[in-house]
């Protein structure tokens, strides 16, 4: 649906050849790595040579000499901290785009976004009367009214606090569930992307180093580094089974084992969640571990032994069943334990982040 | 106060009416570009907008009536023309006062322009929104105090012109005697009385205006210039 194949002609250079499908991608990698960039060349607002292609159009095509303006494409495109217009209400904010974009009349309406973000209550303030949630939910709002056909999103919830963050989530969530609206979603929060997106693209240097599943790139040794240092993580999938009061835990089940994690009342029993496992926080035994505090164990062999760098750690892949954890363990345990592959080992994991 | 004196006034405040909505006009479309403008040669500009801030009033006064005066090339195109002296005349004082004021106006407003004009734009274009319509509709809106600013301080550095006007239009009465003259004019005929009346009335409306720019400037609701 989107095809991008550009280069900058500012500080920086983004090379991008990607077909972007039709649901919330994330955009990925270090700052710096050009994915602002990216994201502001789409959106008409750096000056770029290449081929920028949506649905069959072409908005930027050097070799034809097509170049649409900014405001003649159909993007929602919110930059870092992006801001209301200080000049009008919250409602003449929501209000602008239904007055003065070209786009306009389309299939969203005013009174629609504003049960969506549960806006009623806010129209009539002034942009410096409402908090810095409330401010990302009217952007969103706004940029909805301008009936965009895809969504630019540079790092929404930067600046808000984690509970700000959890308020703001589900709206965005809507975005695709309720709008249909294709998205790519630059972050640099694991949290978010593994909450909201499905694929994820990774940039670095100006360059797209991988692209896919949001839970196979993420799970990449040879992207680590980008990834965030030695915070690699897998993904897994559970289903909620019962919370429990007394001590505060909530049962999941992971491939016919039972799991407990710190409560998350959130959740409703019968719900397929994910979890994310950081690799570090994994450890391996050969035989099945009795009498032992932790309480996520899984049974498995492993299927990859990788080096990170020289250091002293190395990194196991785990296939238990459909699913596949990573463990980290020093050149020293493996030796000692003498692990190979093809090994069946458990895999004991101390904690987990809920997402 | 005599009937002259009251005409002074009058003029005065006619003076700085048209020359701020003639550099309104001007000064809008000069200090966009020069907020937005990459151009090698902006400096230079700017420079020249800034001119008569540091210029002595005679030196701005002389060319001009070089420049304006019926046997110039300029002032006399213009007198074939219409049959107005541009210089020792009201036409001729507007057209120095609004040179000699233009950096009151200029300034205030790139200033606003420059703070508030990419991000709006751009977030505009995002919605949807040209660019001629976002600049009425988004961006001069939250440049609204430049624009008072602007006004106020063009309006009152014309009233309290001297130099320019005496070189351009003399000190006719009723016709290009302002109230600036008017006082030179009671304190070298000793008539003290009758300079403190103007002098004073000056100082009160000067205080009062930038008073009530200041008082303004904090009540409106805006974050943003």
């Amino acid at each position: 649906m989107l095809q991008v194949d550009i280069e900058t002609l500012g500080e920086f250079r983004v090379s991008v050849d990607h077909e972007f499908p039709k649901s919330i991608t994330a955009v990925f990698g270090p700052s710096g790595s050009g994915k602002s960039t990216m994201l502001r060349a789409i959106a008409g607002m750096e000056p770029t040579r290449g081929l920028i292609c949506f649905d069959e159009d072409d908005w930027l095509n050097t070799e034809l000499d097509v170049l649409v303006k900014p405001h003649h494409r159909p993007i929602g495109y919110v930059r870092q901290n992006a801001q209301l217009f200080p000049h009008l209400t919250v409602h003449d904010n929501l209000a602008y785009p239904v007055k003065y974009s070209k786009r306009y009349p389309g299939e969203i309406t005013l009174d629609q976004v504003v049960e969506d973000f549960e806006l009623s209550l806010l129209l009539p303030r002034r942009t410096h009367q409402v908090s810095g949630g409330e401010t990302q939910r009217i952007i969103l709002a706004r940029m909805l009214l301008s009936q965009p056909k895809l969504l630019l999103l540079d790092e929404p919830l930067t600046g808000l606090d984690i509970q700000r963050k959890a308020e703001i989530l589900p709206y965005l969530e809507s975005l695709q569930t309720k709008y249909h609206i294709p998205t790519l979603y630059v972050s640099h929060a694991v949290d978010e992307i593994t909450a909201l997106c499905p694929h994820t693209v990774v940039l670095a240097d100006g360059e797209m180093r991988a692209s896919g599943r949001t839970a196979d790139v993420l799970e990449r040794r040879d992207l680590a580094e980008l990834l965030g240092g030695s915070d690699t993580s897998s993904i897994i999938n559970a289903k909620v089974l019962t919370h429990d009061r007394q001590y505060q835990l909530t049962t999941l089940e992971v491939e016919d084992r039972t799991w407990s994690v710190p409560m998350h009342l959130p959740l409703q029993p019968g719900e397929i969640t994910t979890l994310r496992v950081r690799a570090r926080d994994v450890s391996l035994a050969k035989v099945e571990p009795k009498a032992i505090s932790v309480r996520n164990i899984l049974p498995g062999k492993i299927v990859a032994i990788e080096d990170i760098d020289t250091g002293p750690s190395v990194n196991c892949v785990i296939q238990s069943g459909l699913t596949r954890l990573q463990a980290q363990i020093t050149r020293a345990s493996l030796d000692q334990l003498d692990l190979r592959i093809g090994d069946p080992v458990f895999a004991l994991v101390k904690s987990v982040t809920l997402d | 106060m005599n009937p002259e004196d009251i005409s002074a006034i009058w003029i005065t405040a006619q003076l700085a009416l048209v020359t701020t909505l003639v550099l309104f006009v001007i000064g809008t479309p000069l200090a966009w570009w020069l907020a937005t403008t990459k151009r090698w040669y902006k400096p230079s500009l700017e420079a020249f907008t800034a001119l008569p801030l540091v210029l002595p009033p005679t030196v701005l006064g002389f060319y001009l009536l070089l420049l304006l005066s019926p046997n110039s090339t300029v002032g006399g195109f213009f007198f074939e023309l219409t049959g107005v002296r541009l210089t020792f005349s009201f036409t001729g004082l507007v057209i120095a006062s609004v040179i000699y004021s233009l950096p009151f106006m200029v300034q205030p407003l790139q200033v606003a322009i420059e703070r508030v004009q990419e991000q709006c734009l751009q977030d505009a274009y995002a919605l949807g929104v040209s660019k001629l319509t976002a600049v009425f509709t988004a961006v001069f809106p939250q440049c609204r105090r430049g624009f008072l600013t602007a006004a106020v301080l063009t309006f009152a550095h014309t009233v309290g012109e001297f130099g320019v006007v005496l070189m351009i239009g003399g000190n006719i009465p009723g016709e290009t005697r302002v109230i600036s003259i008017a006082i030179y004019e009671h304190v070298e005929t000793i008539s003290y009385a009758d300079a403190h009346l103007l002098a004073i009335a000056l100082l009160v409306f000067s205080f009062l205006v930038l008073l009530a720019v200041f008082t303004i400037n904090r009540q409106l609701p805006l974050r943003a210039y």
